[in-house]
């Protein structure tokens, strides 16, 4: 990371290759290779489960459209807090609302997106931290053997991380390649509405507790 | 609107909802149809307490909604296309055609604001 040809846009790009060469598999059907349903599951989780998809796609769109430089260290603290997360929620400690709280988070960070202040670094930290810690606590499987749940754990780890990198890392790619506000307008446009759906769901999930 | 919406969600009581959204078509009608360019920042007060009318209607109806998730996606989706509806037809602006054209789609939003209000359309 420390050489020269190691920018941030060359690491965004390696990783939408990862992204891109381990993703397809979600399109399909069912697990192509029997034995790795429990991690498959877990790839896929952030995409079916509406409350974290929402929160990593406003989490991804503040990365995106923040300095290039920040994608780096925010990525990371997500996945050390999701790690977090998991531990904590494995060990058997999970807030009440821990659904509600991740749809909160995404409405943060995709309002943040939307209104787009200049430096706000340690925001984006902060917000990727909780972020991270409450997808660990969502991702925590319902029950079954320990073994099982840390590889369906790990599917999940992954994929949130894989999403990530292309909702974030691909916005800030385009912004760099690509000229033009419209990039910029149209990723505002699109987190003002992630904000909207997250917290009109986090509104009803507490209003019928 | 997401304001609005989740005070109608969690039932914050808030009266004239149906009368605030017939204004808005008043207002924003007329002011399309005088050509009246007002500061941004009095467009945004403007625009924005009349979207919390807007966002409550939805969000009274939602907690009834089979699927609420998709219910939110379709009018937020929807709403956003209408806007983009309306940009796109502001960009005849730059016509002296499109100003006429634009301007008398104003004074017909703003009769069927009228309408609403007083229970014609």
């Amino acid at each position: 990371l420390a050489s020269s040809s190691a920018s941030p846009e060359r690491i965004a790009a390696s990783g939408l290759l990862l992204a891109g060469s381990l993703v397809p598999q979600p399109a399909l059907a069912h697990s192509s290779l029997p034995g790795i349903e429990g991690f498959y599951s877990g790839l896929v989780h952030p995409l079916i489960s509406y409350h974290q998809l929402l929160a990593l796609l406003g989490l991804g769109v503040m990365l995106g459209l923040g300095r290039t430089a920040w994608f780096g260290t925010a990525w990371l603290v997500f996945a050390a807090f999701a790690i977090v997360g998991m531990g904590t929620g494995l060990s058997g400690y999970l807030p009440a609302d821990e659904t509600a709280g991740l749809l909160l988070i995404g409405f943060l960070a995709a309002t943040m997106a939307a209104i787009h202040p200049p430096g706000i670094f340690v925001l984006s930290v902060f917000l990727s931290a909780l972020a991270g810690i409450f997808y660990g606590f969502t991702s925590v499987p319902d029950s079954g053997p320990m073994r099982n749940m840390i590889i369906t754990l790990f599917g999940s780890f992954v994929g949130a991380n894989l999403l990530l990198v292309y909702v974030g890392g691909g916005l800030n790619w385009f912004r760099n390649r690509f000229s033009g506000g419209w990039i910029n307008i149209a990723s505002r446009i699109a987190a003002a509405w992630i904000a909207t759906i997250s917290v009109s769901m986090a509104a009803l999930i507490l209003s019928s507790q | 609107m997401a304001f609005g919406t989740v005070l109608g969600i969690v039932g914050v009581p808030i009266s004239g909802i149906e009368t605030g959204i017939a204004s808005s078509a008043i207002v924003l009608g007329l002011l399309i149809l005088l050509a009246i360019r007002l500061p941004l920042w009095i467009a945004c007060i403007i625009v924005g307490v009349f979207a919390i009318f807007h966002g409550y209607a939805h969000g009274t109806e939602l907690p009834q909604a089979a699927n609420p998730l998709a219910f939110i996606i379709g009018f937020v989706l929807a709403t956003g296309m209408l806007h983009l509806i309306g940009i796109g037809f502001g960009l005849l602006l730059r016509w002296p055609a499109g100003k006429v054209a634009v301007r008398t789609l104003g004074g017909i939003i703003s009769m069927a604001g009228i309408g609403f209000l007083f229970g014609i359309a």
